[in-house]
């Protein structure tokens, strides 16, 4: 503590240290133009090399810089888009012309590296992606995480589920964690923002956690909230893939950050843009069920076929057949006056669902607004957004409720659909009779979500000379949202009775807030030798994230009551949590040799309030080189080479350090009983070490580029809710321990094969490959959830991939000569060798692992003038899913391919205990995006819409195509929504859908 | 200068800061740290009780009372027919529990959490002061959780059978896991425990320093009603121990079962027949009703086939309109349950019928038709039985009976039919192909995983 203390005032002191000497200046006045048409580059940044002075060209691409006199000064000019030039001006010049060519590739990127502070990509020392906001919009997505599919070597994007609203999970560089938060830190514009899935109570419905009207689980179906942030709002996405970048983030980055940057106005004139999308879902795939030719055929199946009909309902189509109209309406306008700058933005838009009744509406507005008063430079930005998700009912369930639940028992000859209103009720599940049909018509999921992200920042100007600039930057910001979950099962349902009080009501009401605050202070130094520039920054940063949430649930309802009130059998939950955090950092970056070395470092010291210790600092330190090699080959632009180290923590969970008792009431008297989990009060954060390098090549004079990072992340004192003996009373124990190693590499390679006049084609591939390791297990090896060894458990034993499937692997047989065979006497051995059968135990082993070999992606662009074709394929090869649903329907029978059914049931059953028949590959190959779009002409637009600029049209698509041997709904798919382990079922999912959208964008 | 001194008021916040209070404490519930290491209080003691007792209520299992379900389902009482859970017919009726599963793993932590929620009890009664508890008082909850231990330590044993029990569980977590003891020995020391037990109630005065749910009702003085109780389930478990031919064996093994019930609550006064403790339920907030209300539960046909017309007991049972078939199992009858239904966990009824048991052991064939036939009059309405022929007929009368009158009660049928050795194909015919008659469930996997796979039973 006070050697950080005073750490910080020596970096404040050494801030004071410096002066401000003005020498004589000239001015240079200018205009940057693009290559080719001549048309201004407006915002493009002019600087001076090696020092901070700087400006920025206007509407018309001019600007005007003061630089010293009489010496050849050079000037850098960049701007996104545009490859970066560097000019040198002569001593007796005062007026230069500058165009820049485009950088189709992108090549050129601000790359975060601090929280305040950004490099050139060119230098930048971690493989840190940057996608812009533009690529995030080719084809409409229900969220953010499906936009970045297939672009970010090392990420792997799963969706949840098909239902409408969301529900992903981003997974950088593997699974880095086992008993802690699964998901990547979210920052928008500096704001740290929620990305909680919070579970809205449908296992109340379903039981699906087997426990009747007690609180919400995991298998709710619930969204994680980054869904809520509107895609057409952003300017672009930094993914810091680990600890190496993200350091500075402490102990929230081990699972990596996502930086978004939203976007400001700037170029001075209001630019209006007015996007109307329509669009389209339909079901993408149905699993093949059967139809049965003649009754008799039924009867053999096992069904009662009293109410014969000659027919074959297909209950997918009618069930999940709704093509109703989606759109999306974007508004936004932008510019800047006078040291005013603002962006605002409406959106409106509604994803319908293929399931009737099910949808996702979402309006949002934003406000963003930069201020410069003389050396303040203000900014705020703020967004509110509300949004309705329906999702009805899908994933697992014990109360057979769930469509594919009851079709997987359903033979296709019964029909379900309503005839005048009147619901058949279901013969063939016993006593329940539910009807999906029914349920999709009367029983009503709702999640309402209002929120509030709005943060701020003043960069005060301390000083700013030639060789040294001071300023600090105090930014804060709250993300605040409330979720309103209500499910009402009225009493008529089919199936409500089965519990004896008909009807059912959730409520459950969750509030969050998310607040950040820092200050920090940067120094700039640029010695007159030139022969290095510094960028010192250092501050302290403090959060404070609070949640509350009340559950209810009755059950018992009056004919048409909507409400708990006189309901039954009441229960009630609250959850509150409050996390504190404060931490102190500093950052220190040297550019030397013309720009060619990049040397950085960095300490972040933090305390958390989850920690057993909520007083104790834990360090996270970074360090980072890359050098640009000064000599060449010829068809070599540039080639950096980098390294990179950092550390980063992952928190423990709120309570994982207290040791409950559980409050019951029996009789009206109230009590405690032993919670059957063990807290830890010495909890520490798990420290995740990572070790990148690479290198980045820009080939053909720009028309390729390649880059490589190998990784390597150590993850030490993992937090595990490991299992105990349940002889001692309790089932779980948290503790720290353990070490788990991720190893990969991630190649990107992009390169415009033919580029010429308006006609280009630009191509783009990610390949990320990452290998997990737990090397060090304190504890014995242990199965985490799953739903039965039948079906796999998520397997923790060193030596193994942390998110290995450990299932049934045939037997172990002994017979009486001491042979031992898998099952039966092993193949080539005869009987009599073998001797007399003894005994046999169904093996246990891991035969499938979650993690994917390999993942993929390729990008194409064609650009043929005012015409675009742009495609996304995303590979996925390897990670292995247990296929529930498949078994509900060959357990019934209702398969098509009924010799598939049985030979899956015999690997299954006693005779084999072969749990593959159900945990198989999910390999795949998507076509994520399609889309073509058309520029209109400029005669016909001024003719045809009055004071527009240019206006696109476009016909886009998204997951249009799936190439898999899987022989499920769909590879992708997670019951348990986002987790480190358990993502592999797949049970009975709200089955996945393609959408098609035709959009009209005029800029005015 | 003035902007340096905004920079030091800036600095100066930075350090303010970190005196910001960091301790969050557990918003959500009190902690097992609020209760240690501290004296006692009456107060906390009544807090420790009710939740034992509860523990121990939702020990039964919950959607649904997993003891009873597995316990009726592996002796042919039940079917649990699932689309969604086929586990309750492949591995119970065409196959074997999974020790990793709910089902080979089940109906085990709730027993086990129990165990240390006594011993907890146990080892913080010395420390109530003498004006919160007198020693009569501290005596009187001794007893009453001695006695409530030794029913979770038996549900261990009816469920596991040979498989044994860890007994030396009273102590940290991280120490070395007590062995697994083997049955008799387990057995030998429920009696043991319900003996200590009897000692501290005889001790315990007239009331207990807490209130009991009121399935307790009549059994709340701890000197008389409750050391009934007690005996109640001491004669259960000598009758147990005798069965397995265990010391003391024999007759003497079946004297002493007989000796303790009668120093029980057991009566033949027809007005007595449901005297007893009780698990109760309900529907109000925050408590738990009785959970085998769940549409997937039926009866095994042979249950509504082989009920004598007549019998009042057959209102536990509801029959279908017509039969139904699901996962190969064709059911005609369902179990008749409310909400607030309460379940027994000792009556006279059994006990009555227990003495039946014992009484055949000894060879009183004709005491034990007195005492069938007094259940059958009493509870079931019907015409007493002639004179049994044999001992193995008395037996397969009383059986007949217990079916009836602890129908969904306990896993009673399976540990009788396991004793008497008729839980084979002699006795049933196989439900499934692959019914293997499965007689216990196993430990549980992580058990398993936390001794290297090795589940040594300890028998000296």
């Amino acid at each position: 503590m006070r050697i950080t203390r005073s750490f910080v005032t020596s970096l404040l002191l050494l801030g004071l240290a410096s002066t401000s000497a003005l020498a004589q200046t000239r001015r240079i006045t200018g205009r940057v133009t693009a290559e080719g048409s001549n048309e201004p580059v407006i915002s493009a940044t002019v600087s001076i090399v090696g020092t901070p002075i700087g400006a920025i060209t206007t509407d018309d691409g001019r600007f005007t810089i003061s630089v010293p006199e009489g010496t050849t000064t050079t000037l850098r000019v960049r701007r996104i888009g545009y490859s970066p030039k560097q000019v040198s001006v002569g001593a007796g010049l005062s007026e230069v012309n500058i165009t820049l060519a485009k950088d189709v590739l992108e090549l050129d990127k601000q790359v975060i590296t601090g929280t305040a502070t950004t490099i050139a990509s060119q230098n930048a020392a971690n493989a840190v992606a940057v996608v812009s906001g533009e690529s995030l919009r080719r084809a409409p997505t229900p969220t953010i995480e499906n936009a970045l599919q297939g672009k970010i070597a090392g990420a792997i994007v799963r969706t949840n589920g098909g239902a409408p609203g969301g529900g992903a999970q981003v997974q950088l560089r593997g699974v880095t964690s086992i008993g802690s938060n699964s998901s990547p830190l979210y920052v928008v514009d500096g704001v740290i923002v929620s990305n909680d899935a919070i579970q809205g109570g449908l296992t109340t419905i379903t039981q699906a956690s087997r426990v009747i009207g007690t609180s919400p689980s995991g298998q709710d179906q619930q969204v994680n909230r980054i869904a809520d942030i509107n895609p057409a709002d952003i300017e672009d996405i930094s993914v810091l893939k680990g600890a190496s970048a993200g350091a500075i983030y402490g102990s929230a980055a081990s699972n990596g950050v996502i930086l978004i940057t939203t976007k400001h106005g700037s170029g001075g004139r209001p630019l209006f843009n007015v996007t109307q999308r329509l669009g389209q879902f339909r079901l993408a795939n149905k699993l093949d069920i059967r139809c049965f030719t003649s009754q008799e055929e039924a009867t053999a199946a096992g069904y009662k076929t009293t109410p014969w009909q000659p027919v074959c309902n297909d209950f997918q189509e009618q069930f999940y057949g709704e093509k109703d109209l989606s759109y999306e309406t974007d508004l936004s306008v932008s510019g800047s006056n006078a040291g005013t700058s603002y962006f605002a933005s409406g959106l409106a838009k509604r994803d319908a669902g293929i399931e009737k009744g099910t949808g996702y509406n979402k309006q949002s507005l934003r406000l963003n607004i930069g201020q410069v008063v003389g050396k303040l430079n203000l900014r705020a930005n703020t967004q509110i957004i509300h949004s309705l998700t329906a999702r009805g009912i899908a994933g697992n369930d014990n109360a057979n409720v769930n469509p594919y639940t009851v079709f997987s028992s359903t033979p296709s000859f019964y029909g379900l659909v309503p005839v005048d209103g009147v619901y058949p009720r279901n013969p063939y599940l016993g006593a329940n009779g539910d009807n999906p049909f029914q349920d999709r018509d009367l029983l009503s999921t709702p999640e309402n979500v209002n929120r509030f992200i709005g943060g701020g920042s003043a960069n005060f100007n301390f000083l700013s000379s030639q060789r040294q600039t001071l300023d600090a930057v105090l930014s804060g910001g709250i993300d605040q949202f409330t979720q309103v979950n209500k499910i009402v099962s009225p009493r008529q349902l089919y199936f409500e009775p089965a519990d004896g009080l008909p009807g059912t009501v959730v409520n459950r009401s969750s509030s969050q807030s998310t607040a950040t605050l820092s200050l920090q202070f940067v120094h700039k130094f640029f010695p007159a030798s030139q022969l290095f520039a510094a960028t010192t920054s250092a501050g302290f940063r403090q959060g404070r994230n609070q949640f509350s949430s009340i559950f209810t649930a009755g059950q018992n309802l009056l004919f048409g009551q909507r409400n708990l009130e006189k309901a039954t059998n009441i229960t009630a939950f609250e959850n509150n949590t409050l996390v504190k955090n404060f931490s102190y950092f500093g950052q220190e970056e040297l550019l030397l040799f013309h720009e060619r070395l990049l040397l950085t470092g960095g300490l972040n010291l933090e305390r958390n309030s989850n920690n057993g210790d909520p007083d104790k600092f834990f360090s996270y330190p970074k360090a980072a080189v890359s050098l640009r090699v000064p000599t060449l080959p010829r068809f070599v632009d540039d080639l950096k080479l980098r390294m990179a180290f950092g550390r980063a923590g992952n928190q423990p969970s709120y309570g994982q350090k207290f040791t409950s008792l559980v409050v019951v009431t029996e009789e009206g008297v109230t009590g405690t009983r032993p919670a059957l989990s063990y807290g830890n009060d010495k909890i520490t954060p798990e420290i995740s070490t990572e070790i990148e390098g690479g290198f980045d090549a820009t080939l053909f004079k720009s028309r390729a580029s390649l880059d490589v990072t190998l990784f390597r992340k150590t993850i030490d004192d993992l937090i595990l809710t490991a299992n105990t003996a349940p002889t001692t009373g309790f089932t779980t124990q948290v503790i720290n321990g353990g070490q788990l190693v991720n190893r990969g590499y991630e190649i990107g390679f992009n390169v415009t094969p033919f580029q010429r006049g308006r006609i280009d084609w630009v191509s783009r591939t990610t390949f990320a490959h990452v290998h997990g390791i737990i090397t060090e297990l304190p504890v014995p090896a242990f199965n985490s959830g799953g739903f039965g060894i039948g079906f796999g458990a998520a397997r923790i034993e060193k030596g193994r991939s942390p998110t290995s499937i450990i299932a049934r692997d045939g037997y172990d047989t002994t017979f009486a000569n001491g042979v031992r065979g898998s099952n039966g006497c092993p193949v080539g051995v005869d009987a009599a060798t073998c001797g007399a059968f003894v005994s046999r135990a169904v093996h246990l082993g891991i035969i499938g692992d979650v993690t994917p070999k390999f993942n993929m992606g390729f990008t194409n662009d064609f650009n043929f003038g005012p015409v675009r074709l742009g495609s996304l394929f995303e590979w996925r090869h390897g990670g292995y899913v247990a296929n529930l649903t498949d078994n509900y329907f060959d357990s019934g029978h209702l398969f098509a391919d009924t010799a598939l059914s049985t030979k899956r049931l015999a690997m299954q059953g006693s005779a084999q205990r072969n749990s593959r028949a159900y945990i198989v590959d999910a390999s795949f190959v998507k076509l994520r995006e399609l889309s073509l779009s058309y520029q209109l002409p400029q005669g016909l637009v001024r003719r045809t819409f009055a004071g527009a600029q240019d206006v696109r049209l476009e016909f886009s698509g998204r997951n249009l195509r799936t190439w898999t041997k899987y022989d499920g709904l769909d590879p992708e798919v997670s019951n348990n929504g986002n987790q480190n382990l358990n993502t592999f079922n797949d049970i009975t999912p709200y089955p996945p859908s393609r959408s098609f959208f035709f959009s009209i964008s005029a800029n005015f | 200068m003035k902007k340096y001194i905004t920079l030091i008021l800036a600095g100066s916040v930075a350090l303010t800061a970190c005196k910001d209070s960091t301790g969050v404490p557990d918003f959500n519930n009190p902690s097992l740290q609020d209760v240690l290491g501290k004296p006692l209080s009456r107060l906390t003691l009544q807090n420790l009780v009710t939740g034992f007792v509860d523990a121990q209520r939702a020990s039964l299992g919950t959607s649904p009372a997993t003891y009873i379900v597995f316990g009726e389902v592996l002796a042919r009482d039940a079917y649990r027919t699932d689309a969604s859970e086929p586990r309750y017919v492949n591995e119970f009726l065409n196959g074997t529990p999974d020790p990793g599963a709910f089902s080979g793993s089940g109906a085990f932590t709730g027993f086990t959490r129990d165990v240390r929620a006594a011993n907890t009890i146990l080892a913080l009664i010395p420390s109530a002061p003498a004006s919160e508890l007198t020693d009569e008082q501290k005596a009187a909850t001794r007893g009453f959780v001695r006695t409530q231990k030794a029913i979770d330590v038996y549900r261990l044993v009816e469920l596991r059978d040979t498989l044994g029990v860890a007994i030396d569980v009273d102590h940290p977590l991280g120490d070395p896991l007590a062995p697994f003891v083997c049955k008799p020995k387990v057995l030998a020391y429920v009696s043991a425990l319900l003996d200590s037990g009897l000692t501290d109630l005889q001790a315990g005065g007239s009331a207990f320093p807490f209130v009991l749910p009121p399935g307790y009702a009549g059994f709340t003085n701890p000197s008389t009603t409750f050391a009934q109780f007690n005996r109640g389930l001491k004669g259960k478990i000598e009758l147990y121990r005798a069965l397995d031919h265990q010391s003391p064996t024999g007759a003497s093994g079946f004297q002493s079962a007989i000796t303790a019930l009668n120093a029980s609550f057991i009566s033949t006064d027809p007005a007595q027949i449901s005297k007893g403790v009780y698990y109760t339920f309900s529907i109000a907030t925050g408590d738990t009703p009785n959970q085998l209300i769940d549409g997937n539960l039926h009866l095994n046909p042979q249950v509504s086939d082989s009920l004598q017309p007549g019998d009042r007991r057959g209102s536990k049972i509801v029959t279908l309109a017509a039969p139904a078939t699901i996962q190969g199992l064709t059911y005609k009858a369902n179990f008749r349950v409310t909400l607030t239904d309460p379940i027994a966990l000792l009556k006279n009824e059994e006990l009555v019928l227990l003495r039946a048991q014992a009484k055949v052991g000894i060879g009183d064939l004709a005491g034990a038709l007195a005492d069938v036939n007094y259940v059958r009059s009493a509870a079931g309405g019907l015409a007493p039985l002639d004179p049994f022929a044999s001992a193995s007929a008395a037996i397969s009368a009383i059986l007949r009976e217990k079916r009836y009158s602890l129908l969904f009660e306990s896993a009673h049928r399976l540990v009788d039919l396991r004793a008497y050795g008729r839980l084979n194909e002699t006795f049933f015919k196989k439900e499934l192909a692959g019914d293997v008659f499965v007689k216990a469930l196993p430990q549980p996997q992580n058990e398993a995983d936390q001794r290297g796979g090795v589940l040594t039973v300890v028998c000296n």
